[in-house]
């Protein structure tokens, strides 16, 4: 049996938005109730100064309190482990969120079999336009042409409580003039790292 | 005196119709090739890449600027090859190992090149083995990498032991960027030098080499 250093203490986790479906049904919260989460908007991640920026006042936030905190983000902005450190919250291990909906390993294979892979998962999908389409310019054919040259393929990375998103990511793929993957998530790597960090 | 204005403000709104013409027009005019590059294109990118880093533009306008240089360069490049413009060193970049994302790497590519660079491009998922093949072949003085994913900021460190295995360290410099890259990372695997943007690439290549 683990022993929790301080069962009764706070403990905020504070998530980038993209990891909402996955918490919700994770349920953490049950077996640890001092438990609370926050999400931070995923689109940052096109700008990850803005995300720093962000992210540092959500966490000074925190600090004031006697309470845990621990993030829930990949390395999405340089020296992220040293920025965690600095402000004395804990990083889950993990480098972005599809390596850590899929697991390191099952990550590290896929890239190993195909490098050229662009992957979606439900937040992308719903959110395409916002997050990329928009920002990219995808629209145009020249720029979406120059942007996903070296790919070859799209993985849609589905979560167990995803809704039908394949015609949606059937179309996404067309529109990047790429073949459609799928592959499901199941949650085991991302529920071990964050279940091993929160009960330190 | 020539005006530049009109060079880098097209290049800064990624109007290639009219960098084209001006480029054209400063040819004519007999301009320097070198003096076109310097206060037309590098004082163009070097503001375009401020801009991006104060976040006052993003990606689609950088690429739309690049593209306006790139179009010019096709006018220059001949020139550089009839003889009368002396290459300030040779260059091999390439996008590291398991890695896709090149805008930033084709960006310094081109800016070296406007640099007075001879840059050869390996593109990108640039295996070490590769790097070292091509350092070796073009008797390289700098080979530079990038790396946009902090899952393959490693292949940076293994290139540069896949040179050293080579026995070819010593002669030449190492230079690494991309947004994940920090100076200390590039002490930390020993690079010879780290560039955040691709207008410091340029002066940080020159340092590298000793030319002013
Ligand atoms: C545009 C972009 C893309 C484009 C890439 C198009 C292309 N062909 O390159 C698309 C949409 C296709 C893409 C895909 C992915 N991306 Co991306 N992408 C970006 C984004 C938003 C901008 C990168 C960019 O092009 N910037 C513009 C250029 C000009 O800037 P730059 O690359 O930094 O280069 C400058 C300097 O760094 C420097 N530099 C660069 N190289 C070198 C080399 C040398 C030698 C020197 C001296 C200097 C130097 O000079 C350049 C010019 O000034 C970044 C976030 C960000 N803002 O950095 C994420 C980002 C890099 N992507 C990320 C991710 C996760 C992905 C994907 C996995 C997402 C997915 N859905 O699948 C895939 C990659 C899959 C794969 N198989 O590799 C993450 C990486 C996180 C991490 N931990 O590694 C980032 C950081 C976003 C984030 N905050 O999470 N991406």
């Amino acid at each position: 049996m683990r022993v929790y250093s301080d069962i009764t203490r706070p403990i905020n986790l504070i998530a980038c938005g993209v990891f909402r479906s996955a918490l919700a049904y994770l349920k953490l919260e049950k077996s640890h109730p001092t438990l609370r989460v926050r999400f931070l908007p995923s689109n940052l991640h096109l700008q990850p100064q803005e995300l720093r920026n962000t992210l540092s006042k959500a966490l000074n936030g925190t600090l004031m309190k006697n309470e845990r905190t621990v993030c829930l983000y990949g390395s999405c902005f340089p020296d992220f482990s040293d920025f965690c450190d600095h402000h004395g919250v804990d990083k889950v291990p993990g480098h972005h969120c599809f390596q850590m909906l899929l697991g390191s390993k099952r990550y590290d294979n896929i890239m190993k079999e195909m490098v050229g892979t662009y992957f979606l998962e439900r937040d992308l999908i719903l959110h395409f336009d916002k997050y990329c389409l928009e920002p990219l310019a995808l629209q145009e054919d020249e720029i979406r042409r120059a942007f996903f040259k070296p790919y070859r393929r799209v993985i849609y990375i589905r979560q167990p409580a995803d809704p039908d998103l394949v015609p949606q990511a059937e179309e996404l793929a067309r529109f990047l003039g790429l073949p459609l993957k799928i592959r499901d998530a199941n949650y085991s790597y991302l529920k071990q790292t964050l279940v091993n960090l929160i009960e330190v | 005196m020539y005006d530049f204005k009109i060079l880098t403000e097209a290049v800064l709104h990624g109007d290639v119709q009219k960098a084209v013409a001006e480029t054209e027009g400063a040819l004519e005019k007999g301009l320097d090739i070198q003096e076109i590059l310097n206060k037309g294109f590098i004082a163009a990118m070097d503001q375009v890449g401020q801009k991006y880093s104060r976040g006052q533009i993003f990606v689609p306008e950088m690429l739309r600027s690049a593209r306006a240089m790139k179009e010019c360069m096709r006018l220059i490049r001949p020139l550089f090859e009839k003889g009368d413009f002396i290459s300030k060193g040779m260059v091999v970049i390439g996008t590291v190992k398991q890695d896709v994302h090149d805008i930033g790497k084709n960006l310094v590519a081109m800016m070296l090149e406007g640099g007075g660079f001879t840059v050869t491009d390996l593109g990108v998922e640039v295996a070490p083995e590769k790097f070292v093949h091509k350092v070796r072949e073009v008797k390289a003085d700098i080979v530079a990498m990038s790396a946009l994913l902090s899952t393959t900021m490693a292949a940076m460190r293994e290139t540069i032991v896949a040179l050293q295995e080579a026995g070819i360290r010593d002669q030449v410099k190492v230079m690494i960027g991309g947004a994940p890259v920090t100076e200390q990372f590039a002490l930390d695997i020993k690079a010879d030098s780290y560039a955040p943007d691709a207008g410091s690439a340029v002066i940080v290549a020159r340092k590298l080499l000793g030319i002013s």
